[in-house]
C-alpha cells in the first residue's frame, strides 16, 4: 500500500505550486489512475512518489516506511516506466533490459519474454536509438516489469500507441494487478482510466478534483439513462428511460420487443469536463 | 558484488559505439610509432662556450677570464658556462639555470679533467641510460592509456544524464557505489591492456609485470574516478568537454617535472600523475622498482578519489528527491 499524504510540490520555491493537497491511497491488487490533461501535475506527484522529486511538504508512505528514509536496496520492489522512454540508445533492447536486470536483487523476469509481451521480440537485437517512440515506450514498460514490482508506476503508459498495441498494454497491466502489484499510473487516455482504473482521480490543475471508482463517479455524475432500440412493425426506434423511474422500462420491455439495450452512462470524459469546466484532451 | 560484471559488460558495449573511445584507441597506435620511430632517441643539446679562469681547464676548449665578475658578465649574456676556481682550489660553476643532470655532466667532466676533487651529487642514482624516445613512454601511458576512464567515463556518465537512463538509475537499486565501481573497473581493464600495450612495443619485456599492473590499474581507477566526481558537476556533453580538457592539461604539468627533475614545486608534486608518470620510471627504468613512498601516496589518492567520487555521484545519482 503506498500512502500519499497532503503532498504539495512548488518547483521553483517562488509560493507557486504544481501540485496542491494531494491525498490518495494506492493498494495493492488494484490499480489506481490519475486522470488529466497535459501539465496537470500527474507526472510531478508520480516523481514525488518514487522520490525522484524531494517531498517539499505532506508524506509519501510506502506501507510504513517514508520515501524519504527509503534505502537504496528497497528500489528492488519498485518498478517505474516514465513519460519520456529513456533507454540506452547505444544498446539493443534486448541489452537494455539485461543491463537494468543485473541491478536487482530480487529475481527477475526473463528478458525475452518481457520483450515478447509488449511485442518486441522482433527488435530484441536492435539497438534502441533505431526504435519509434512507440517502441522505446513499451521498452521502456518492460524494463519497469522487469522486477516483478510491488509498486509499478506508469507515467501515461499508453500515450502515442496505436490502439491495438494500447489494447495489449492494458492486458499487461491488467495481469501486473492480478499478480497483486499496487499499479499507480497516470493518463489522459479516458478509456483506459474507465477500463483499467480501479479508482480513478481527476486532477486538475495540481489538485484532486474528484476521486472514486469510475463506476461511482458516473452514477454520481452520469444521467442515468437507458436506451432501448426496438422493432415497431418495419422500422426500427429507440426509447429512452430515466433509470430513477424503472418501473416504466420494464413495462416497455414486457410490451415490446428490444433489439438493443444501452446504459446511457456519461463518459468520465464527460464528467471530467462536468467536475472541472475543462476538456480531458485539451 | 552482484551483477558487476554484467554492468560492466554493458558498459563496455556503450564503449565500443561510442567514437571518442576509437579515437583514443587510434591515438594509441600512433603514439606506439612515435616513440618507435618519429622520436630521436638523443634530444641534442645546446651548445654552450665555457668561461674559466681555471688554468687546466682552458685552451681550445674555453675563453679564459680573470675575475668572478667577467665570469658571471659572459653567464648572464648567454649561451655560456663559467666555471671559476676558487683560491682555495674548489670550483664554482655558474650556469644559466641548466637542469640538474647537465650540470651533473658537467661536474663529472671536471672532475675527470683536473685533480682536483668535485663533489657531485647524483639524481638519479643507478639508473640507466634510457634513450630519450623511451623515456617518454611513462608520459605516454599516464596522459594515453591512465586517463582513458576520465574521459570515456565521464561520457558514459553524460550520455546517461542525457538520454535520462540516469533518471531510471536513480529509481533502481544501483546505489552509488556498484555505479563508479563498474565504471570504473572497466576502465581500469582498458587502461592496464593499453598500458601493456604501450611499453611492450616501446621498451620490450624487461620490466616487473605485476607492479606495472597494479600502478596501471590503480592509476587508472584514480583517474576514473577523479572524472566521474568531476563530470557529475555537469549536465551535458558541450559545457563538460572544454572544462574536461582543461583539467586533464593541468594534470599533464607534472610533465614538466619529469623532464626536468629540478623542477619539481609542491603544486605539482600534488598533481596525482606526478607520482604515477615518476612510479612508471622507476618500474620501467630504475632498478628498484616503484617506492614505498609512491605506493602510499597512490592509495592514498584511490581512497581520497574513492570518497570524493562517492561523494559527487552520489549527490546526484542517489540523492532523493532531486531532479
Ligand atoms: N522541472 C520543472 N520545473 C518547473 N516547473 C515544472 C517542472 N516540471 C513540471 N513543471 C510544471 O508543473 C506543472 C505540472 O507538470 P507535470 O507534472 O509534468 O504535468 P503532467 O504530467 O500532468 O502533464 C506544469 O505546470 C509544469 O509546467
Ligand atoms: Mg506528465
Amino acid at each position: 500500500m503506498i500512502q500519499v499524504d497532503h503532498v504539495y510540490h512548488d518547483y521553483e520555491g517562488k509560493g507557486i505550486y504544481a501540485v496542491s493537497d494531494i491525498s490518495f491511497t494506492v493498494q495493492s491488487g488494484k490499480v489506481f489512475g490519475f486522470l488529466g490533461p497535459s501539465g496537470a501535475g500527474k507526472s510531478t506527484v508520480q516523481n514525488i512518489m518514487t522520490g525522484l522529486l524531494p517531498v517539499q511538504r505532506g508524506e509519501v508512505r510506502y506501507d510504513q516506511y517514508s520515501v524519504k528514509a527509503l534505502r537504496t536496496k528497497f528500489f528492488n520492489r519498485i518498478g517505474v516506466s516514465f513519460e519520456q522512454p529513456n533507454v540506452y540508445a547505444r544498446l539493443t533492447g534486448y541489452e537494455n533490459l539485461k543491463y537494468f536486470a543485473a541491478l536487482f536483487s530480487a529475481p527477475t523476469c526473463d528478458p525475452m519474454e518481457l520483450l515478447d509481451s509488449v511485442g518486441l521480440r522482433e527488435a530484441a537485437n536492435k539497438k534502441a536509438g533505431e526504435y519509434s517512440k512507440g517502441m522505446r515506450q513499451r521498452l521502456t514498460l518492460a524494463r519497469a516489469l522487469l522486477n516483478k514490482p510491488e509498486y509499478l508506476f506508469l507515467d501515461e503508459p499508453t500515450s502515442g500507441l496505436d490502439p491495438a498495441t494500447a489494447a495489449s498494454v492494458r492486458e499487461l497491466i491488467k495481469a501486473q494487478r492480478d499478480r497483486g502489484a499496487a499499479v499507480f499510473l497516470t493518463t489522459h487516455n479516458m478509456e483506459l482510466a474507465d477500463s483499467l482504473c480501479d479508482t480513478v482521480a481527476f486532477l486538475y490543475g495540481g489538485k484532486i478534483a474528484a476521486m472514486d471508482s469510475p463506476d461511482a463517479l458516473k452514477r454520481r455524475y452520469g444521467k442515468r439513462l437507458v436506451t432501448v432500440a426496438y422493432q415497431e412493425g418495419e422500422s426500427e426506434r429507440v426509447a429512452a428511460f430515466d433509470m430513477d423511474h424503472r418501473e416504466a422500462l420494464v413495462a416497455f420491455l414486457a410490451q415490446n420487443n428490444p433489439i438493443t439495450i444501452h446504459s446511457q452512462e456519461a463518459t468520465l470524459e464527460e464528467i471530467f469536463l462536468l467536475v472541472t469546466g475543462k476538456e480531458l484532451t485539451a | 558484488m552482484r551483477g558487476l560484471l554484467a554492468l560492466i559488460i554493458q558498459d563496455f558495449k556503450r564503449l565500443l559505439t561510442n567514437a571518442l573511445f576509437w579515437v583514443i584507441t587510434a591515438s594509441l597506435v600512433v603514439i606506439i610509432l612515435v616513440i618507435n620511430f618519429a622520436l630521436p632517441q638523443r634530444v641534442t643539446q645546446e651548445q654552450y662556450r665555457l668561461v674559466t679562469n681555471h688554468a687546466t681547464l682552458s685552451g681550445e676548449l674555453a675563453t679564459v677570464a680573470d675575475s668572478e665578475d667577467e665570469i658571471r658578465q659572459a653567464v648572464e649574456a648567454g649561451n655560456t658556462i663559467g666555471l671559476m676556481r676558487k683560491a682555495d682550489g674548489s670550483i664554482t660553476v655558474f650556469h644559466p639555470q641548466l637542469s640538474a643532470k647537465t650540470v651533473h655532466a658537467l661536474m663529472v667532466t671536471i672532475a675527470n679533467a683536473t685533480p682536483v676533487h668535485v663533489q657531485v651529487e647524483s639524481i638519479h642514482e643507478g639508473g640507466r641510460i634510457v634513450p630519450f624516445n623511451k623515456r617518454m613512454t611513462p608520459i605516454f601511458i599516464c596522459f594515453e592509456a591512465l586517463v582513458i576512464g576520465f574521459i570515456l567515463g565521464g561520457a558514459l556518465m553524460l550520455s546517461e544524464k542525457e538520454e535520462g537512463t540516469f533518471r531510471a538509475l536513480r529509481v533502481s537499486p544501483m546505489g552509488v557505489d556498484r555505479y563508479i565501481l563498474s565504471k570504473t573497473v572497466l576502465f581500469s581493464l582498458i587502461a592496464v591492456l593499453y598500458a601493456l600495450l604501450m611499453a611492450w612495443f616501446s621498451v620490450g619485456f624487461d620490466f616487473p609485470a605485476l607492479g606495472f599492473i597494479l600502478l596501471s590499474f590503480f592509476g587508472a581507477a584514480i583517474f576514473s574516478l577523479l572524472g566521474l566526481a568531476f563530470t557529475s558537476l555537469f549536465k551535458d556533453l558541450s559545457s563538460w568537454f572544454f572544462s574536461m580538457a582543461f583539467v586533464l592539461s593541468i594534470n599533464m604539468l607534472p610533465v614538466m617535472a619529469y623532464m626536468e627533475p629540478s623542477f619539481s614545486p609542491l603544486w605539482i608534486r600534488v598533481i596525482p600523475s606526478y607520482t604515477i608518470i615518476f612510479a612508471y620510471e622507476s618500474i620501467l627504468f630504475g632498478a628498484e622498482g616503484i617506492t614505498v613512498a609512491a605506493t602510499l601516496t597512490l592509495a592514498g589518492w584511490c581512497i581520497g578519489a574513492y570518497a570524493l567520487s562517492r561523494a559527487a555521484v552520489g549527490a546526484s545519482l542517489l540523492a532523493r528527491g532531486r531532479r
